[in-house]
């Protein structure tokens, strides 16, 4: 188990730049696949840790807690293995180079090695400008993950990483609704908050919640 | 990596972590991780001695004083503002001055209280009797930074800011505050306890049913919306001090560009009075506490802000004016 966590844990460093030596890497490597899983796992674990503020408010007990952020990690994973598959299915289709599905797989799990970062999310006032950083790190690293498995250039890379993300959209407005609803009623059953709630609106109704202020006295304007 | 680049990434690793882990006091607070918050047993006042009618000697005019960063426990605060405190008790007859709050927890629990911490928080307290300046002190005002930031974070502040304004609640009932009496309340915040005044001037005025005030002593604030129920806000603050502009550069609420903003509102609304106080800096000598430092005027600086205070005060109708 802990050389399981120690090669988690290189395999961080080593997405955190992704050199074109990590493609062999990750192609030699006879455990990638499972360690890239880990990857995403404690990126899911900590990008939830990050925006916990939102279980909190819903007065989540400390096992729930735990088990809220493991789930995130598992559903993280689920995501990730679709998103490599619509990377893997557009970029056969666009470019001459046929990949395995198993290399694109793990290198894009290694390009969520910055989001093992997220828990740092919770720092007050830098938090949110923190975010958008990880996900913009993790972004050009799929985008160099793309490149360097289809022998790409830049702007294709981009091509096939934006087609790939209408083609994720797509799917989850259509044959994908179903999935889509099962995974939120698992989400709110958890945590008793819906997925996608905005922490600023509910502590902003929650604010507004509270008694008025009475009327001032004294010589006030 | 060589020992010193392990150095500095270990400090600026355990930076951030302190940053990430800061807002978890108020948050766990809330979620009842640490006590329940629901089951807090309401405050009793304190009762007067007998033969004493309580309504002819109750105050009428109660003031919080908020501590700055280098607050360590509700009885424990840097030695240069305990001169102050009793200027106001002293500068302000018919003020009730309560100087007993902590307003770096939720819970009022200072840092050498029941934490698994308070050892080290102990240790850093007898460090700073025996040196104001060393090093290990620096700890306290770092701690109580990231607090002043939960304060003003979006995402934490309200909570942050409840558990802030229940705890002026308990302490105004415990000195004898009634409750629906309607008697005002003001909270006078220095440096980070600005911003935790404002930030809980959002829910103290509905709790106790009276207006709320704030005066902010060289505060460092954000653009929060408690200024919206707070009756009115003074700002005192020196020329020469760096720290009290900072809550102007960092919240864009604050700046011009975004005059729809709650603080750019209350600004034109004349909510907002900003006074000047002179060649004041924020800590060291000359600062707003510093008593030898003198004015143009003769007064010195710590007198210079009391006047300051009891002036506003006093043209709010708080304060009975100086006789003649």
């Amino acid at each position: 188990m802990i050389e399981y966590l120690w090669s988690v844990w290189r395999a961080i460093r080593l997405g955190l730049r992704l050199q074109p030596d990590v493609v062999q890497l990750a192609e030699a490597y006879p455990h990638a696949t499972a360690v890239a899983f880990g990857v995403v796992v404690v990126a899911g674990v900590s990008l939830l840790a990050g925006q916990s503020v939102i279980l909190f408010l819903n007065q989540v007990k400390p096992r729930r807690f735990v088990v809220s952020l493991l789930i995130n990690g598992l559903m993280l994973a689920a995501g990730w293995a679709v998103w490599s598959a619509a990377i893997w299915g557009i970029g056969r289709w666009l470019f001459t180079e046929t990949p395995r599905f198993s290399l694109v797989l793990r290198l894009i799990g290694l390009s969520y090695a910055p989001l093992a970062f997220g828990f740092l999310i919770l720092m007050p006032y830098l938090g949110p400008f923190l975010q958008r950083f990880l996900y913009t790190w993790s972004f050009l690293i799929a985008l160099r993950a793309v490149a360097y498995t289809f022998h790409v250039s830049f702007w294709p890379a981009l091509i096939c990483v934006g087609l790939g993300w209408l083609l994720l959209m797509a799917l989850t407005a259509t044959i994908g609704r179903p999935v889509v609803t099962v995974r939120n009623r698992l989400w709110r059953r958890l945590t008793g908050a819906p997925l996608n709630a905005s922490a600023r609106d509910m502590l902003q109704q929650f604010a507004l919640d509270q008694s008025a202020p009475p009327a001032s006295k004294g010589d006030e304007p | 990596m060589s020992i010193i680049g392990l150095l500095i990434t270990g400090v600026f690793a355990l930076l951030f972590l302190s940053a990430a882990v800061a807002p978890l006091e108020s948050l766990g607070w809330y979620a009842g991780w640490f006590g329940d918050m629901e089951a807090e047993d309401e405050p009793r006042p304190q009762t007067p001695p007998s033969g004493v009618d309580a309504e002819a000697s109750a105050p009428a005019h109660f003031l919080i004083y908020l501590s700055g960063i280098g607050a360590i426990a509700p009885n424990s605060i840097p030695d240069e503002e305990i001169p102050f405190i009793e200027g106001l008790r002293q500068t302000l007859p018919g003020t009730y001055v309560i100087s007993d709050l902590f307003p770096y927890s939720v819970t009022n629990m200072g840092l050498t209280g029941q934490r698994v911490t308070a050892r080290i928080w102990r240790w850093i307290e007898q460090l700073r009797l025996k040196n104001p300046a060393a090093v290990a002190a620096f700890l306290v005002n770092l701690r109580n930074v990231f607090q002043v930031a939960t304060s003003a974070d979006l995402r934490y502040g309200p909570i942050y800011n409840l558990g802030v304004a229940r705890e002026m609640r308990h302490s105004l009932i415990r000195h004898g505050y009634r409750l629906g009496s309607g008697v005002p309340v003001t909270l006078l915040g220095w440096s980070g306890g600005g911003q935790i005044a404002l930030g809980s001037g959002w829910y103290l005025p509905g709790m106790i049913g009276a207006p709320v005030r704030v005066i902010s002593l060289g505060g460092v604030m954000s653009d929060d919306v408690g200024i919206e129920r707070v009756a009115r806000l003074w700002h005192l603050w020196g020329q020469d001090d760096p720290l009290a502009p900072l809550g102007h550069w960092l919240y864009p609420g604050r700046w011009k560009i975004f005059p729809a903003s709650s603080w750019n509102r209350a600004l034109a609304a004349g909510k907002i009075v900003l006074v000047p106080l002179g060649p004041y800096t924020h800590n060291g000598k000359g600062n707003y506490f510093d008593n030898e430092t003198t004015l143009p005027g003769g007064e010195t600086h710590m007198q210079y802000a009391l006047s300051k205070v009891k002036q506003a005060l006093v043209e709010a109708g708080l304060v009975s004016p100086p006789p003649g």
